[in-house]
Order: C-alpha cells, then sequence, then structure tokens
C-alpha cells in the first residue's frame, strides 16, 4: 500500500495504520476490528453499509442543503458541504439548480478550522501556536475546545486554557500553522449554560472595564450599539458601558470624539483625557 | 483532510452518482464534482484497479469510459453505496445552515430547522454541534422588515448606527437586495438621504420600519470617489491595529514603531480610526488629515476642562 515504507518497523506500521484508520473513520467508513477465536486482532473490515436513512431528505430539504453547500466560497469547509451534498444526492436524487444564487457568502480560509472541529467531536485538547495582539512571537497554548463562533466575518476559538487555568478566546486566523488535536480528553468542558456568542461579543467577559458616560443626541453610534442602549437614539443619555479590557474601553471612548463625555471612573476619564491631548498636539500642522 | 484522504472521499461518493447516472459523459462528471476532466480521468483509472482483497478481475470495480467517452459502471463491486456523512461534512453544512436562519431571503427557515436537527442527530455529538456558533449580530426584526421590503417592493425607514462617522441616523431606503459577504450581512438600496445607492451593514441597524410601496427613483450614476491613502505612524503597543484595520504596512522602525499606510474614502473614517488608537496613531499626511484629527481631538477635549 502507498505510503507504507517496506522497511518500517512493526511499530512505526502500526502508527501508520493507527493514522490510516482515523483517517477512514472521519471519512465517515466506519473500520472494524475483527478478532479471532483466542482474541487476537485476525484484521479490519470495512462492513457493507446497510442503511441510509441519514441520507434521504425530501426535495424541499435538499434545496436548503444544495443552498447552504453553496454558501461557501474559497473555503476549507467548501470540500466537505460539497462532497455532503454529493452523498446525500446519490439517495435523495439531483438538487434543483440554483439560479444565480450569489447573496449569501461565507468565508473561511484558516486551515485551523477542521482539526478544531474534530477536536470539538472528539472532546480532545489542542495545542498551536498562537500571536496575540501584543505577541511579537508566536506562543505555544494548550486549550480545552468549548467552541469555534464566526462573529463579523471573524472565526474564534473559546475554550479553557491550560498554561493559564482560565477562559480565554482566541481569533483562528492568528493561529501559526498547524493545530494538533492531542490524545487528551479535554480537562474542562464548556460550562453549561455559557453562550458562546456573548462571550465572543465581549458581553461576558471576565475582566471587563466599565465607565459612566454621557452620550449626546443621534451620536456615539457604535457605544450605543455595543452596550444595548434602549431607548430614542435622537437624545442625551446617560450609560454604562463596558468592554473587555481597559484598553478597548479607552479605545472606544476616544474614537466616539465629541459624542461621548466619560464621567468616571476618573483613572479611565484621565486616560482618555491624555489620549486626546496627545492626538490635539501631535497632529498640529506644521510640527 | 489531506490532499489524498479528500480524493480518497470523493472517489468513494463518485461511484455509486455513476451508477445513478449510466452514460454520463466525463465532462458532465467532472463539473459534477467541481475536477477537471483530466482529474476525473486518473479518478476513473484509479477506481478500476480497486477491489477486494485477491485481485482477481472478477474482484475489481469495472467501469468503462474509453469507447465513447461516456462512463458505465459494469460492475461497482461493495461501492455502489455512498458513505456516511463524516463530522466535516455534517459540520460544514450545520454553519452554513446556521447563517440561512439569520440572513434574509426567500427559503423556509422551518426546513432549515429541520435539516439541522436531522444533522445534528447524524452528528451524534451534542458538545460538537452546540459548540459551532454563527453571530451575525442581526434581529429576526430587521431580518423579518428587510425580507418583506424586498418582497413587496416597500420602502424601509430604518434607524443606522453608521461607524463612518458614528452618527445615528434616520433613512429612508428604497431596498434591492440583501447580500451576505465573507459572513457579513449587508442591505443594498437607494438611500433618499444621501441621494445615492449605499450598502447598508444590518447588524448596525437598530430598527427597521416598512414604508409605502413606491417606484424605484431614478438613480443617478454615482461620482467616481478617489480613495486617497494616508502615511501614519503607530507605536509599538499598538500592533493590535494593524489586525482591525486594512493598514498596509510600510515598515517596522528601529524603535519598534511602526510606519503604515492606510487608503480611506472618508476623512470621518480615517479619523475614528486615529482616535480609536488613543494616542499611539499620527498621521504623517496628508495636511488635510492632520488638521481633521488635530480639530476631532480638540473639540472631544472640550469636554474636559
Amino acid at each position: 500500500m502507498a505510503g507504507y515504507s517496506t522497511d518500517a518497523s512493526e511499530v512505526a506500521f502500526e502508527r501508520m495504520f493507527e493514522r490510516d484508520k482515523d483517517a477512514l473513520r472521519s471519512m465517515g467508513i466506519p473500520v472494524e476490528t475483527v478478532l479471532d477465536a483466542s482474541g487476537d486482532v485476525e484484521g479490519y473490515v470495512i462492513p457493507r453499509q446497510l442503511s441510509h436513512e441519514e441520507l434521504h431528505f425530501d426535495a424541499d430539504e435538499l434545496a436548503v442543503i444544495a443552498l447552504a453547500a453553496a454558501t461557501w466560497q474559497a473555503a476549507v469547509l467548501e470540500a466537505p458541504a460539497l462532497t455532503a451534498l454529493r452523498k446525500i444526492e446519490t439517495v435523495s436524487g439531483d438538487a434543483p439548480e440554483l439560479r444565480e444564487f450569489n447573496d449569501v457568502r461565507m468565508t473561511a480560509t484558516d486551515a485551523a478550522l477542521l482539526p478544531l472541529m474534530a477536536a470539538l467531536r472528539e472532546q480532545r485538547v489542542v495545542s498551536f501556536d498562537y500571536r496575540g495582539a501584543q505577541d511579537a512571537e508566536p506562543v505555544t497554548r494548550t486549550v480545552d475546545p468549548w467552541g469555534v463562533i464566526v462573529h463579523d466575518g471573524q472565526w474564534y476559538l473559546v475554550g479553557h486554557d491550560h498554561d493559564r487555568q482560565a477562559r480565554r478566546t482566541f481569533r483562528v486566523s492568528r493561529i501559526a500553522g498547524t493545530v494538533t488535536v492531542t490524545a487528551r480528553t479535554v480537562e474542562t468542558p464548556r460550562p453549561e449554560g455559557l453562550d458562546l456568542a456573548e462571550v465572543v461579543r465581549g458581553v461576558a467577559a471576565e475582566h471587563a472595564a466599565t465607565a459612566r458616560v454621557l452620550i449626546r443626541a443621534g451620536q456615539g453610534a457604535q457605544l450605543r450599539q455595543a452596550n444595548d442602549a434602549h431607548g430614542d437614539p435622537f437624545q442625551d443619555i446617560e450609560l454604562s458601558v463596558s468592554a473587555v479590557s481597559e484598553d478597548v474601553l479607552v479605545s472606544q471612548l476616544c474614537a466616539a470624539g465629541t459624542g461621548v463625555v466619560v464621567l468616571g471612573p476618573e483613572p479611565i476619564r484621565v486616560r482618555v483625557r491624555e489620549a486626546l491631548q496627545r492626538m490635539a498636539h501631535s497632529h498640529r500642522v506644521g510640527m | 483532510m489531506s490532499d489524498s484522504e479528500s480524493r480518497l472521499s470523493r472517489l468513494m461518493t463518485m461511484v455509486p452518482w455513476l451508477v445513478e447516472h449510466d452514460g454520463v459523459t466525463i465532462d458532465e462528471a467532472a463539473e459534477h464534482f467541481g475536477i477537471s476532466p483530466e482529474q476525473c480521468e486518473k479518478d476513473l483509472w484509479l477506481l478500476v484497479v480497486c477491489g477486494l482483497p485477491g485481485h482477481g478481475p472478477d474482484q475489481l470495480v469495472d467501469i468503462q469510459f474509453w469507447d465513447d467517452g461516456r462512463i458505465h459502471v459494469i460492475d461497482p463491486q461493495t461501492l455502489d453505496r455512498p458513505l456516511r456523512l463524516s463530522g466535516d461534512e455534517i459540520m460544514s453544512l450545520l454553519v452554513a445552515l446556521r447563517l440561512l436562519l439569520q440572513v434574509p431571503g426567500s427559503h423556509d427557515r422551518a426546513i432549515v430547522h429541520r435539516v439541522i436537527s436531522r444533522l445534528e442527530r447524524a452528528l451524534g455529538a451534542p458538545q460538537a454541534s452546540a459548540g459551532v456558533v454563527v453571530e451575525s449580530g442581526v434581529t429576526a426584526e430587521v431580518t423579518n422588515a428587510i425580507e418583506s421590503a424586498l418582497e413587496q417592493q416597500r420602502t424601509l425607514t430604518i434607524v443606522y448606527a453608521a461607524r463612518t462617522d458614528d452618527v445615528v441616523t434616520e433613512r429612508v431606503v428604497h431596498p434591492t437586495a440583501a447580500v451576505t459577504v465573507g459572513g457579513r450581512l449587508y442591505l443594498e438600496g437607494y438611500c433618499e438621504r444621501a441621494e445615492a445607492v449605499r450598502s447598508f451593514r444590518v447588524d448596525r441597524i437598530i430598527s427597521a420600519t416598512l414604508g409605502p410601496q413606491l417606484p424605484m427613483p431614478v438613480i443617478p450614476a454615482p461620482r467616481p470617489s478617489a480613495s486617497p491613502t494616508a502615511r501614519v505612524r503607530l507605536s509599538a503597543q499598538s500592533r493590535w491595529a494593524l489586525d482591525v484595520y486594512p493598514f498596509a504596512l510600510v515598515e517596522v522602525e528601529e524603535d519598534g514603531q511602526i510606519l503604515a499606510d492606510l487608503t480611506f474614502q472618508d476623512l470621518e473614517w480615517l479619523t475614528r480610526v486615529a482616535l480609536s488608537v488613543a494616542g499611539e496613531m499620527e498621521v504623517l499626511s496628508p495636511d488635510e488629515a492632520r488638521q481633521r484629527v488635530a480639530d476631532a481631538a480638540a473639540e472631544a477635549l472640550a469636554a474636559y476642562p
């Protein structure tokens, strides 16, 4: 068989064979172990499949699946989605032609997504090199994966970071190289009732910074939206605003310019004022 | 999945399909599986040497495809049935289906829900299916209003939280399409306030109210707009901005400061970007942009006497 070196030791052969069995299983091909009378491994068989109930979809469902498969564009998830559609078509009949369907497009170019999804299915620990926003060089991180979330066109991994012993959110695009799916089972599974979408939006941040602000009528659009400001957006409003960290909060408050006045706490008010002073000073034309 | 794995996966899917579609041409089969006719022919040659142990001629897959350019499966051996869906395949569909639940369109959401729950059952890994989340940030009220407006050709009055100038505005829009690009949802249409065609991020629409049926206004040809470029310097600790905004890196200076270019269409947007880097970014050129950032910072400072 190709890929099996003839001079490979028995151990190496076993390892390669285990890897290939895993690959077959991940493709949806069941591999069964056959034991002889004394309980030793006699061989492996791929059983003929008898039931394809799971591939039977009615015409309406088939149309929806075709629509879903067509949303992927230049994405690592495009090939598996298309293969799934082809398998379903062999049992359920061909999907209807999509007429000029081009109004829902989703991208996922990060190769890390497939191993992360496999780790989620098998509940296994992953490790990868990661360059955080403040890191000059990538650092190896070991994580119990809780979920992958696509938000605002970006993919995120949320999980329990082993070294930091805490929940962390990772941008999948900042993962350098490949993701290793280890043989270890996750130590800390996803807590019951944790809303992953809220984690990624920053709502459920553990070290959030909060400030009290006045937002002027019709202004501060981003702060109003990010902090669920109910009520009339065309009125002045006093509001508590939060962000995942103090740095992010100061950035948002500065960006709002004349639209917002920081009322407190004093350290954040001072940081915003000093940042604005530096901006005003350094940009004076002619300097 | 490696290239050889995805090829194997395709080969296993190919035979049952060919059995169902006896007599298709190589070109047709290639198109169906999204591969070149040459690759398709290579796959077929590989398939005819596949079979059960023993390797006798009667234990090989027998496919005839060289006489008339049409493919006939004579003996599919055990490959005539498709494989079960793999975990990757199910999850790829689940993500896309969850997006379809949130975007405006003519698809029936009840059916999407039904397919999702069937695929979740087939996956059999509740931790994994619950762990794949699509968060488009749009509300059902806004999605429904957009759908109705497009269907009934009515106007929409939207309250829009723009990011360009960070201002909330009320606008009457004549919608022409809802599109999703890279997982982000946009409403396109003629905006009465701008007197031009505009794209609005759906997750930034605070509310949407259906208006009357009005004829589509005559849309003036868009004025060609220039996109100038600003040269900026970022401090070493503000490299996060490179991820957030579409900067083109020029060079990293010896002290770690970063020179970068940023193309902008709207001076207000560039000013917001500069302010958001909280004193750690200096616009070097053009002068007009330096002046605007200086003014904006000074105006905001007036609130902190």
